[in-house]
Parts: C-alpha cells; structure tokens; sequence
C-alpha cells in the first residue's frame, strides 16, 4: 500500500546504517587481530551503499503486469487517472560489504609474538580507530535522521485516520 | 458521480484531497533521499507541485462538456506532480547531493502541511455533517 512506503524506504535505510554500525564495531574490535580463517591480519570490513533498483518490490512488479484499459470511444468508461500518489520514487537503499585489502598494514617489530615474520616483523589490521570513530558518528546521525522520518510518517498516518 | 458534483465538489475538500495526495508523494520522496545520505553518486529528488495545486485554487470561469470523443476539454485536465533530480553540485562528503538539513527541513514542514491539511479536512466532513443533520450535535 501506498501509504506505507515511506516506512519501508526508511526501514531500508534504518537496516542498511546499522549493518554498517556492526562492520565498525567489527573493525574497532579486531583492531590487533593478527590471525584470521583466510590466513593475515584481519580485513578491514567496509559497507557500501547504493540506491534500490526499481523493480525490487512485488507491488510494483504487479503493476508493471496490469493490463491497461483503452478508449478508442466516447462512451467508455476511463480507467482511473493516475493519482500523484502512484508515482514510483524509489524504494529506498541497498548495502553491499566489501572486504579491504590492507594497503598499508600496520607493521610492529615483535619477534616473541607468535604470528612475527622470519624478520620479526608482526601485521597488524590497517584500521585506524579514529577514522571508524568517526564513521559511526555520521552513521549513528543518519540513523536518527531515518528514525525522524519514520516518526513524520507515522503521525501523518494517524492523522489521516482521524479524517 | 452525482454527489461529487453537489455537494463535494463545492467545498475546499477537492484542494485538500490535492494536498493529502502532494504531502504523501513528497513524504515518500524526502524518506528515499534520507535513507541514501551516504550513497554514493545517488542524486536528490524534488517533488514540483505547485502548478498541480494551483489548478484547484484557481476555478475556471467556463466549464465545457465533452460530449463527443474529439472535443478539447475544457479546463485543462490537471497537470500532475512532477518528480525530478535535483542537479544541486555534490556536498561536502563528495558522495553525493543529498542536503541533509535541507532535507530534514522539508520533512518537518511537509509534515506540517499534511496535518494541516488533514484537520481542515475533518472540518469539513464536520461542517457537511452539520448542515446535513440541520441541527448542532
């Protein structure tokens, strides 16, 4: 239904903020992890987001599917007009997690530590604590933006039952 | 239909309705331009309706009948509300042109809006079912 669109979008985007929430609290986690399934240090996690294909949802496939009504005379009857609510306008965000190679890993020069190089060289994750410090405050933001809209979408939708 | 035309169409519900239908498209707008603020390349979406709402306000001085398929109807059927991409230049993430106080903003006031637009309808219903029954409840 139309009407609660705007909450589905917004849960998109609530959903798609707090898997990128979990990756940085992953990747503070593992900030000294030196040993991991795949063999090195621990990979950086990293969310991407991108913008929900059309067709994603039943409802609009549905109605890519009605067949149409013509009017080849003046007495028949018009298919309803298109109301401005039927306008497609997205349906909200996608997130994709993408492993990082480390470009520089972190190296400290630990020759006791039992994952040390022949040179006594230890990898550490290339994850810098303050750049996901900061990435989960723009993410923690945006989530609270979704949440507002959600609020907005749900008042209005009270508001209009008490027409 | 019959009502429509006597009773319905007489009051400010035809404009309300208009507002309602707006409100609502724009809400769904706002809420996709906020779920993607960190999407990369992803492009603003505006709603342009204030020419679908003025043809409401502004009544014509003739109303024509179309009684023949080839006839021009007279007024112009309603121009609809158009949805576009904002061609803004990217904000300060360098992700994409998503304002979020801008947008935020406009959320606050499409709210707004809606509910105006929502009481003003109950009034009428109100005042309708008052001058049906004749007398105050």
């Amino acid at each position: 239904m139309q009407i609660f669109d705007s909450l589905d979008i917004s849960a998109s985007g609530l959903s798609a903020q707090r898997r990128k929430l979990n990756a940085i609290a992953s990747n503070i986690a593992n900030v000294d992890t030196t040993r991991t399934d795949e063999g090195g240090p621990f990979k950086r996690r990293r969310v991407v987001m991108l913008e929900a294909p059309k067709m994603s949802k039943f409802s609009t496939m549905l109605e890519q599917h009605k067949s149409r009504l013509r009017q080849t005379d003046g007495k028949h009857m018009l298919e309803g007009e298109p109301r401005p609510g039927d306008f497609f306008v997205g349906s909200g965000v996608l997130t994709q997690e993408v492993r990082e190679e480390a470009v520089k890993p972190r190296m400290v020069f630990d020759p006791n530590h039992p994952d040390a190089r022949e040179d006594g060289m230890v990898l550490f994750p290339d994850i810098n604590v303050i750049t996901e410090m900061t990435d989960m405050i723009a993410s923690s933001r945006a989530y609270e933006a979704n949440v507002t809209v959600i609020n907005a979408a749900k008042d209005m939708i009270n508001r209009a039952l008490d027409i | 239909m019959f009502f429509d035309k006597v009773i319905f169409n007489k009051t400010k519900m035809p404009v309300l309705n208009a507002v309602l239908d707006v409100t609502q498209l724009r809400q769904r707008v706002l809420a996709n331009n906020i779920a993607n603020v960190s999407t990369k390349g992803y492009r603003v979406k505006q709603v342009r309706f204030q020419e679908y709402l003025a043809s409401f306000v502004r009544q014509p001085p003739v109303e024509g009948q179309a009684s023949d398929p080839r006839h021009i109807t007279i007024p112009k059927p309603n121009s609809n509300p158009i949805v576009f991409e904002s061609k803004s230049s990217l904000n300060d993430s360098g992700l994409n042109n998503v304002d979020i106080d801008q947008e935020m903003t406009t959320l606050a006031e499409n709210h707004l809006f809606y509910n105006t637009a929502a009481r003003l309808l109950a009034g009428t219903f109100d005042g309708l079912k008052k001058s049906i029954s004749g007398r105050p409840r």
